[in-house]
């Protein structure tokens, strides 16, 4: 009683096989963004990016195949559902029959989907933070030796200068959500996320502000950027001012530079 | 003794508890005074006069808290608003202009202190408070009848005369509305609903008609209109939000797509080919930020772009609504497509703002030239047809240099303009291929980067100061070709000839008599 049971089970072992497969790529492509979500904290779905995708089904489908090959009984009867055996049950046929007309369709799709052309936007890589210039490296800000009182009244000025000129897009308060935030492709800069001008150096905002997207390099899209080159219009001191005072609107401190032992 | 104490006890915990209380009264204004000057004071001024170090380069203007004329109130016309009200106006910011949302940023008890500091700005706040909140009652279900009877409420409250006849703050008298301080005020254009300051809410809406907006032409009509009227109306002006929103803020597609025609490519923008073949996309432009002259004030923001192609030639329709049509000899409403020279391998483009070291770009530039016929009937319907003139083709390596036009044997680009209700129609075609190498060469189901340009001549738009949006693609779709048809059918064939042959193998195998089915035999 208990050997039929396995028997008839195992009838199903085809079936079984492609169920898996739809379940885990269900799991990977609808479930993953979801436990992600939830996970990371975020709001809005976290889609599992492509190529992840085909690894994962990789494996999924590597692994199942190899528990099929463990023995012969296994090949037996993973093949044996499209065998038009007179004791075959209902089910079975059925089964049968699905998968034998699903296979041609599938490939059918396949070519389908493979030849026809899509109007996808080209992926377009983009370095976010590209390597100082070494001309920049040296700088020093001239206001970090004055006194505190002066100090005050430079990053007093540099905040009212950072409001008249870099707030239409960075926001006036520095998070990257100004009137015209959305209106360009490339998102301006968020200065309150820890993860901008929080963790570079104080010069490396010097070179961002004079050189503007044009002085990118290649690698950093600078045909896209949409950051002025503000060279022509402000001193080098009221560009340290207006650093100052971004980083003060933004309340994040700039790294500090490593120190060197002699 | 001991009742003494307690007498004594009880006078110093009420002095102790009432100190306390009342410095937890002037801790309010005294935080928000902090706050104030530290986020608000570079527009709002210090003692809240509107007038901030960045008041120049600012429209609409701040608000002037020593008026105390407040625009986003629940409250009747020329009363105080709410304190809920400004934490609404605070919390949410106000669309389309420097107002942030300040919901990241601060508290709400921390926004109530700075109301609370905004409030010792003007008297009136001592002397009559808030006003009374208008009662709003339950919204109407939106249906196509209500926006019938809306619209003609729309006639007989004579909004038109602001608001234009078809919604796109275009109408007769919008070039001399003004506001209380004297500045150019323009009225609302109901076809951009993301634009809408209060919110685009049928309640928004109903909300703004019925308190209308202090300080400026928009007055209240709430003794003008009955609540259902009023109501009614706010379901037709929500049933103008008919522009889609950019993509760049909906996130959808970067691609301008252009379909193929047969026959000729029609000069009539209201032809079916233009409203119907072509793909239509609404492409957010920003202000020109660059280089000086820069624009820190825009009138402009989108232009709408569709394309058609046939055998030899390519066109776009790009449509862009202007509220006034207005234009002198200097100033003039112009409408710019830039595409790299050339096409380079890769994603490498010349710079989005007139190429530079990456390349030189190819220009097409339209610009409006007065019609005196025109000008006499108050530019509501200029017409221009043909090309001529107006249709220049440019090419240009970065901003430094002014750019050049093309010589005459290269201008290759006509089409045709037309101004109606408060919106532009040009459409610019030109051949696919040219000889010229200083031209960009259209190739079929190709990324080619497009960048736009706009210019507002009665925003003083010129030559730098103008509107801008950066590289798109476009995309020339050729139909599918039948025979991919063909190999979908081969491969299909093909996999049904496999299967067959694999099910018949197994079949053959699996017989029972060879013993492969019978699992007992081998002793599994």
């Amino acid at each position: 009683m208990k050997e039929e049971s396995t028997k008839t089970k195992n009838k199903y072992l085809m079936a079984w096989y492609f169920l898996t497969i739809i379940i885990f790529y269900g799991v990977f492509k609808f479930g993953f963004p979801v436990i992600w979500m939830k996970i990371m904290g975020r709001d809005t779905l976290l889609p599992t990016p492509s190529t992840l995708m085909a690894w994962y089904m990789i494996m999924v489908v590597v692994c199942i195949t190899v528990y099929i090959t463990t023995s012969d009984l296994k090949i037996k009867c993973f093949v044996s559902l499209l065998v038009n055996n007179k004791s075959n049950s209902v089910l079975q046929s059925i089964i049968r029959i699905v998968i034998l007309v699903i296979f041609p369709l599938w490939i059918g799709w396949m070519t389908f989907s493979s030849t026809s052309s899509s109007v996808a936007s080209p992926t377009e890589l983009r370095i976010q933070h590209p390597t100082l210039p070494q001309k920049f490296e040296s700088l020093v800000n001239p206001f970090r030796h004055e006194s505190e009182e002066k100090q005050l009244i430079a990053i007093e000025e540099g905040k009212i200068l950072f409001q008249q000129n870099c707030r239409p897009c960075h926001g006036s308060k520095a998070d990257g959500e100004g009137p015209w935030s959305n209106t360009f492709r490339l998102k301006p800069a968020n200065f309150r996320d820890p993860g901008t001008i929080g963790t570079i150096v104080e010069n490396y905002p010097v070179w961002r502000i004079q050189k503007g997207g044009p002085g990118l390099p290649d690698e950093a899209t600078p045909w896209d950027s949409t950051m002025p080159p503000w060279e022509p219009d402000f001193t080098e001191d009221q560009i340290w001012k207006i650093i100052m005072g971004e980083y003060v609107t933004a309340d994040v401190s700039p790294r500090e530079p490593e120190v060197l032992h002699e | 003794m001991n009742k003494m104490q307690n007498i004594l006890l009880g006078i110093i915990l009420f002095a102790i508890s009432f100190i306390l209380v009342s410095n937890l009264e002037a801790q309010d204004a005294s935080n928000g005074k902090v706050i104030f000057e530290k986020r608000c004071y570079y527009c709002h001024g210090l003692t809240g006069g509107g007038d901030g170090p960045v008041v120049p380069r600012l429209d609409p203007k701040p608000r002037n808290f020593q008026d105390a004329h407040f625009k986003f109130r629940t409250t009747p016309f020329n009363s105080l608003p709410t304190t809920d009200d400004l934490v609404r106006t605070i919390t949410k910011g106000v669309p389309g202009t420097a107002m942030p949302f300040f919901s990241s940023l601060l508290s709400e008890s921390e926004i109530r202190d700075v109301i609370a500091h905004i409030q010792t700005f003007n008297s009136r706040w001592q002397s009559e408070g808030p006003g009374k909140p208008i009662s709003i009652g339950q919204e109407p279900a939106m249906t196509p009848d209500t926006i019938n009877h809306g619209k003609e409420v729309f006639d007989k409250a004579k909004c038109f005369v602001c608001h234009g006849l078809e919604g796109r703050g275009n109408g007769p008298i919008t070039n001399t509305l003004k506001n209380e301080w004297g500045f150019q005020f323009r009225a609302r254009d109901f076809t951009k609903g993301w634009l809408f300051k209060r919110g685009n809410t049928v309640k928004d809406i109903f909300i703004t008609i019925t308190t209308g907006l202090n300080g400026t032409p928009m007055g209240s009509f709430a003794d003008l209109l009955s609540d259902e009227e009023r109501w009614h109306l706010a379901h037709f002006v929500k049933s103008l939000n008919r522009s889609q929103a950019p993509v760049t803020i909906v996130g959808g597609s970067i691609m301008v797509q252009s379909a193929l025609i047969e026959g000729d490519i029609p000069l009539d923008p209201n032809d079916d080919n233009w409203q119907n073949l072509a793909v239509s996309t609404e492409i957010a432009t920003g202000p020109q930020l660059m280089v000086q002259p820069r624009q820190w004030v825009p009138s402009l923001t989108s232009i709408t772009v569709r394309s058609l192609f046939n055998k030899n030639q390519i066109a776009f329709l790009l449509e862009w609504n202007d509220r006034t049509g207005v234009q002198d000899d200097v100033f003039k409403d112009a409408v710019a497509l830039q595409f790299p020279s050339k096409l380079k391998d890769g994603m490498k483009k010349p710079h989005f703002a007139m190429g530079g070291k990456g390349g030189s770009v190819n220009i097409w530039h339209w610009k409006s030239i007065v019609d005196e016929e025109a000008k006499k009937v108050g530019f509501q319907n200029v017409t221009e047809v043909g090309g001529g003139d107006n249709f220049v083709e440019m090419n240009a390596k970065g901003f430094k240099k002014r750019p050049t036009a093309q010589p005459d044997e290269s201008q290759m680009l006509t089409g045709y303009a037309a101004w109606k209700n408060g919106r532009w129609q040009v459409i610019m075609v030109r051949d696919l291929l040219t000889d010229d190498a200083k031209d960009i060469q259209f190739e079929k189901n190709k990324n080619i980067p497009i960048a736009f340009a706009s210019w507002d001549g009665a925003n003083n738009d010129l030559g730098g100061r103008h509107n801008v949006a950066p590289w798109y693609y476009l995309l020339l779709i050729t139909p599918e070709s039948n025979t991919k048809f063909i190999f979908i059918g081969l491969a299909v064939i093909i996999a049904i000839g496999a299967e067959l042959w694999f099910v018949a193998r197994i079949t053959r195998r699996l017989r029972p008599e060879k013993g492969f089915l019978n699992f007992e035999d081998k002793g599994y």
